[in-house]
């Protein structure tokens, strides 16, 4: 028998407390606790909600029912409680009860199979020999707990079960004992029960147990085992009381509350019937005063009734005091982020909770767009709020505060033109310079999308040990016109400015400002170009490439960008980038007649013509594809953005010219974007289709049929790419060679297969389905 | 014709629904997608049933009035553009607006997770610390000098508010 009873329950049953018991379940009523197995390992204590799968179910259908039930598993007596009472039953008419009914078991003996449910992973089964029990938890990890805990237990009390078992076996009358103690003690808790519906009137001396001990005449043995029982569940119940008793206090403490006085003195009385109770049992000499332990049941179970309300009073009061703290960080930054920057930093000001919430970076990024470098949004240790708060003017805050000005200035940095002179205000727009080497030019409500009035400043490349590294251009933008040719010309005379000083970042020729005395606009109409492509309409400043370019360093004034899209060459006169004639200023371009076409006729017929060119003739594919892939594969399968950062159109139309002139062609002096930008653009011109499209559909289908292995789709893509024309198939070759090499340096280029896709497939008339597969077997379909 | 989808509450309610109204949840529609269809009730163990109930009236009222989703594009976070059913809706207590905003969140219905942030952020606009605090029941942490190191840091936005 358990000498310590109280500490083999759980004190949280009070929390199950709160309703009448259920019809309808599967497990039996059951007073008994298995006393014979105690004391195996006390610390494997489990208790949490479950979701017992409930017998009742919906009319009309054979969807499984759950009852979220208070379990916890005693390893004293190796039995599984649960309380009968579902938390959501609280709209019930309540019906007092005995405790031994509101709480529930699951013996767990040696034959029982407790596991995992195969169908559904947040239930487990428990297997008795005559019932099946399935729970459901919160989440997996508890109910691999549970199981875990439960078999453990299982394991390591098999033999001592199995021992208890025998020794009941061999003393019959030790059954009987047991049954007759647990005839008494149901009636106990069922003479609770009527008294109740007898509005308490249990003050009669007749106690309910009388006539059954008179039945029974249990001899001095079996009294102190019912004796034993009683105090075991009068400790039990004690325990309870005195949790829910400290419970209470915090929650009075938090809540102000005068009912504890109630509680208390409830508890005391509760504690002299027990003790006098107790006096008596212990020396089993007169029962009738046991139901007085009813007495105490029953104010127990008021108690608790009282207490669950107080609990979610309790609740409802925790969430009103800071409901920003229940929520996840995610979401409050979420409610944040509608705030304006003025806002924000009154939130920082109201807790540290807020204080954290309203700095975070993420918040603050939004409202520096405009501030923001290419260099620096990689750069961790930037706080956004005080780039915020040091790059905005006083003016412009106030605007902010009124939260009528949209924070849609741009600007743009730019690195080596320190010799600028600091703050130079004009009209709405600032030039200055931040730090050591960084130029700032502001415009104020320039909106992002839009490209009109915009031009652009390209940067020399500048070395780094041995390397050579490109630099983004930087594109800005104006309101009006006049605006944008203003900027332009302060810019050129920065930048020209800035040459004197500064040889090391070479040459920057700024074309437009020698136009512009002549009165051609470097914006040229910007409505004309604007639906064409998104960098038109912008007025180089050109910087030269100091590594190649040292004899040109000069500065020969740039032509501006006066073509439309579709203009096929351009009147620049010899193939290096930088090398133009400044007279061909401000001449209108002139269309050069292709020596070599290549673009917009058919792959044959490319074929067909370079195979009259002695260098050419053996290649299988069109030269300028094998030149352009063959160079990317070696020099751009790292470069960030490869095939979808947009090269200079200039360029690239300078490069096809070059082409199609039968140019030298010296790849390397040339931004890989352009040259892939070229691809792209024999591409798109192509008059047909690499591939028919029958076997295009056929692709598609072949991808979504799902009764072929991998194996066999494979074979029907080899298939595919075979049927198609050899020309088709060469091109596909190399082709599908470089993308799946770039794709393998997705880490470095940024591009996945699927950015790739977005990118590329616009070009390519075929079905993404046959890119993706023959990148992925391409070894398969390709190399024989 | 739209199939029935039955979701279950924590507290055990099943509530029976549209499909194309469920579908308004993210995280509903994946479900479905991913298990199918069957009889069995959606559990969603994260909403008690009265949250749920508010949730399917603003999914059912939002599925019969498709909102124009011209040019959401224009300006995300404008928070003057509630509109008047979804302002109602959100004139509840704060702990249920704030379940709402986790229900929203759990079952990711972005319109409705918007519409309900956008609720709390106006709550907060333009207040005084001060009045947040008590808005929101939040108890001020800072000693005095930290609150006063603090109010010097965003110093900008007290200025103004003094003017």
């Amino acid at each position: 028998m358990s000498s310590n009873p109280s500490s083999s329950y759980t004190p949280w049953v009070s929390k199950s407390i709160s309703s009448n018991s259920l019809a309808g379940l599967s497990s039996s009523p059951s007073t008994s606790n298995r006393s014979t197995t105690r004391g195996a390992d006390k610390e494997a204590k489990l208790l949490g909600y479950l979701q017992k799968q409930s017998k009742s179910q919906l009319p009309n259908s054979n969807v499984k029912l759950y009852k979220k039930k208070w379990f916890w598993f005693e390893p004293d007596t190796g039995t599984l409680y649960y309380s009968t009472t579902s938390s959501g039953a609280l709209s019930q008419p309540l019906t007092p009860t005995s405790l031994s009914e509101r709480i529930k078991s699951i013996p767990i003996v040696k034959t029982t199979h407790i596991e995992q449910s195969i169908s559904f992973r947040l239930e487990f089964i428990i297997t008795n020999e005559k019932k099946t029990y399935s729970l459901r938890g919160i989440d997996e990890t508890s109910i691999l707990n549970w199981v875990n805990t439960l078999n453990q237990w299982k394991k390591a009390n098999f033999e001592k079960s199995s021992l208890s078992v025998t020794g009941s076996i061999e003393n019959p009358n030790f059954i009987n004992q047991l049954g007759e103690i647990e005839l008494i003690l149901s009636a106990i808790s069922l003479s609770n029960n009527n008294l109740n519906n007898n509005n308490n009137s249990n003050n009669g001396n007749d106690s309910p147990i009388r006539p059954l001990l008179e039945k029974f005449q249990p001899d001095q043995e079996q009294i102190k085992l019912i004796s034993e029982k009683i105090t075991q569940k009068i400790n039990y119940l004690k325990s309870c009381q005195n949790e829910l008793f400290l419970f209470q206090q915090q929650q009075q403490q938090q809540n102000s509350n005068s009912n504890i006085n109630n509680i208390s003195n409830l508890n005391n009385s509760n504690n002299i019937f027990s003790n006098s109770l107790l006096k008596r049992l212990n020396s089993s000499q007169d029962l009738t005063n046991s139901s007085n332990s009813i007495t105490m049941d029953d104010s127990l179970v008021d108690d608790d009734e009282d207490d669950d309300v107080l609990l979610s009073n309790g609740i409802v009061n925790n969430e009103i005091s800071d409901i920003f703290s229940l929520l996840p960080v995610h979401l409050s930054l979420y409610v944040f982020s509608y705030l304006e920057p003025n806002d924000l930093l009154i939130c920082a000001q109201v807790s540290t909770q807020w204080q954290k919430l309203a700095n975070d970076n993420l918040l603050w990024i939004r409202f520096v767009f405009h501030l923001i470098t290419p260099a620096s949004v990689f750069d961790k240790s930037h706080n956004w709020k005080s780039v915020y708060l040091a790059n905005t003017p006083s003016s412009k805050k106030k605007e902010g505060a009124n939260g009528k000005e949209k924070y849609m200035n741009r600007t743009i940095s730019m690195y080596g033109v320190t010799p600028l002179t600091s703050t130079k205000s004009l009209k709405e727009g600032w030039l200055y310079k931040r730090g050591d080497d960084i130029l700032r030019i502001w415009k104020k409500r320039a909106s992002v999308s839009t490209r009109k009035n915009c031009f652009k400043i390209i940067q020399s490349k500048y070395m780094t040990g041995a390397i050579q590294k490109k630099r983004m251009p930087y594109y800005l933008a104006s309101d009006r016109e006049d605006d944008c040719i203003e900027w332009f010309s302060i810019l050129s005379n920065a930048i020209k400015l800035n040459t004197q000083h500064q040889g090391q970042y070479g040459v920057v020729n700024i074309g437009q400002s020698n136009t512009l005395p002549n009165g051609i606009s470097p914006i040229a109409t910007p409505s004309k170009y604007n639906q064409y492509h998104t960098v038109s309409n912008i007025n180089s400043l050109f910087s030269n490439n100091n590594n190649n370019n040292n004899s040109h360093s000069s500065g020969k004034p740039r032509k501006s960008h006066k073509k439309s899209f579709s203009s096929s060459s351009t009147s620049s006169n010899n193939n290096t980038l930088f090398d133009s004639n400044p007279q061909h200023l401000s001449s209108t371009p002139v269309n050069l007649t292709p020596i070599y076409p290549m673009f917009g006729l058919p792959i044959t017929k490319i074929i067909e013509n370079q195979s009259a060119i002695a260098s050419q003739q053996y290649l299988k594919v069109p030269y300028l594809l094998h030149v352009c892939l063959s160079h990317i594969l070696e020099k751009g399968i790292r470069e960030e953005g490869i095939f979808r950062v947009s090269g200079s159109l200039r360029e690239i139309q300078e490069l096809q010219e070059d082409f199609e002139q039968g140019r030298d062609i010296d790849l390397n002096q040339h931004d890989i974007h352009a040259i892939s930008g070229l691809v792209k653009t024999f591409f798109r011109k192509l008059p047909h289709s690499l591939v028919p499209s029958d076997l295009d559909e056929y692709s598609t289908s072949v991808q979504l049929a799902t009764s072929q292995t991998e194996d066999e789709k494979i074979q029907e893509f080899k298939f595919i790419f075979e049927s198609i024309t050899p020309n088709s198939f060469h091109i596909f070759k190399i082709l599908l060679l470089l993308l799946k090499q770039i794709v393998l340096y997705e880490s470095q280029n940024k591009m996945t297969i699927e950015n790739l896709l977005i990118v590329i497939m616009p070009t390519l008339k075929c079905s993404p389905v046959l890119i993706t597969n023959g990148i992925k077997y391409y070894e398969q379909i390709f190399n024989q | 014709m739209s199939s029935i989808v039955k979701l279950e509450s924590s507290d055990e309610k099943v509530f029976e629904i549209e499909k194309d109204i469920a579908c308004m949840s993210v995280t509903i529609k994946n479900m479905i997608e991913d298990i199918g269809e069957s009889d069995t009730p959606i559990p969603l163990p994260n909403v008690t049933s009265t949250i749920l109930e508010k949730v399917l009236d603003y999914c059912k009222h939002h599925h019969q009035h498709p909102s124009p989703q011209a040019d959401d594009k224009k300006d995300e976070k404008r928070l003057d553009d509630i509109p008047p059913y979804d302002r109602d809706f959100c004139k509840v207590d704060q702990p249920t607006l704030f379940e709402l905003i986790l229900a929203a969140n759990y079952l990711d219905i972005k319109p409705l997770l918007d519409v309900t942030c956008k609720t709390v952020a106006n709550m907060i606009r333009g207040k005084t610390p001060e009045e947040i605090r008590k808005i929101f029941n939040i108890k001020n942490d800072f000693t005095p000098e930290e609150e006063e190191q603090i109010r010097k840091e965003n110093e900008w936005c007290e200025d103004k508010g003094g003017n």
